[in-house]
């Protein structure tokens, strides 16, 4: 009995370990370091093709990288460090696209396609769905039998 | 009037939407315009402090405020900063005279040993300043890289690649001049 429960019951408490263990983080401030981590990761690294300062191992990006530590644990706002980055590198330095004004076509597009494509499938549908009654006419007892009357004769 | 139909409503608008983002990619300026333009131009140059590594103690740029200030961004083993080099020296040699223009270096992910090698072999002698923070307050994003300060302390170009003699002495002039008709505003427009 009690070799039948151990299994399922050492799974559960690991189970259980590794929720509480995952969800430590959750409910206290982030640290500088974390902060810094997650604006670094909206930042392109300006020598690198495709990669975040936060991912990049280059010279300039761990400069950049050190700067942005800088400031957030000298007390400045998230967007106040990211503006920084706008005000020398450009708003196409962010890895992110600009949502305002013609840019944030590139945020609205995918939404419409998809409204867009929803509405298409269910126009579709309510056209494939069949339509009138569906109690055979006389006309289609009359082909059924005379189609019969063929199979019987064969 | 002929009724239009869901799935003609929708390539419509499916098609606009393409139209709008092949418009928003085509006004999109490209890598090199990226990297040819600055947002720091128009507005206050920021300041660059350190370590002066060719003359010894600190050094800032807002000691050279009033006159026309190359910021060049450099480094030791760069090939095209030691190409543009002679032409800087006889750049700071043409200005020395009348005052009016200096150079401000500011060293690239380099050593200090590199550098000052440097310019014991290529000669030059202004302001050699090790401050890694100063690269991301300019947006550098490779070397050689110049920017032109105005008096006013206004940043009025940036210069991408190794800079020429010629070039440097015309792109000033354009400068001084809309400078002198902006007679000392804010931004100074070429």
């Amino acid at each position: 009995m009690i070799r039948r429960w151990a299994l399922p019951a050492v799974l559960l408490i690991v189970m259980i370990g590794a929720l509480g263990f995952s969800a430590r983080g959750i409910g206290r401030p982030p640290t500088a370091e974390e902060r810094a981590q997650s604006i670094a990761s909206r930042v392109k690294c300006p020598v690198c093709n495709g990669l975040s300062v936060q991912q990049s191992e280059a010279g300039l990006a761990r400069t950049i990288y050190a700067e942005i530590l800088r400031q957030v644990q000298s007390g400045r706002s998230d967007a106040q460090v990211t503006q920084y980055i706008v005000d020398t590198y450009g708003r196409e330095q962010l890895t992110r696209p600009d949502a305002s004004g013609i840019g944030s076509i590139v945020w609205i597009a995918p939404v419409v396609l998809v409204v867009l494509s929803l509405a298409g499938l269910a126009a579709a549908f309510r056209r494939w769905r069949p339509s009138g009654s569906r109690t055979p006419s006389d006309a289609d007892r009359a082909l059924v039998q005379r189609a019969l009357r063929r199979e019987g004769g064969s | 009037m002929k009724r239009w139909g869901a799935p003609r409503i929708a390539a419509v608008s499916v098609g606009l939407i393409m139209v709008l983002l092949i418009g928003v990619l085509a006004t999109r300026r490209n890598a090199m315009e990226r990297q040819r333009s600055s947002p720091l131009v128009g507005r206050v140059a920021p300041e660059v402090a350190g370590p002066d590594l060719l003359n010894g103690g600190r050094a800032r740029l807002s000691d050279g405020a009033g006159k026309w200030i190359l910021v060049n961004f450099f480094a030791s083993w760069c090939v095209p900063c030691a190409k543009e080099h002679p032409e800087l020296v006889k750049f700071a040699a043409a200005h020395q005279a009348s005052g009016e223009v200096s150079i401000f270096a500011v060293v690239f992910e380099d050593q200090p040993k590199g550098v000052k090698a440097f310019f014991a072999k290529r000669g030059g002698g202004w302001p050699v300043v090790d401050e890694p923070r100063a690269a991301v307050d300019y947006g550098v994003t490779g070397v050689p890289e110049s920017f032109l300060i105005a008096p006013n302390g206004v940043v009025v170009g940036k210069l991408t690649g190794g800079v020429r003699l010629a070039s440097l002495e015309t792109t000033l002039a354009r400068f001084k001049a809309a400078y002198a008709a902006a007679n000392a505003s804010t931004t100074v427009a070429p």
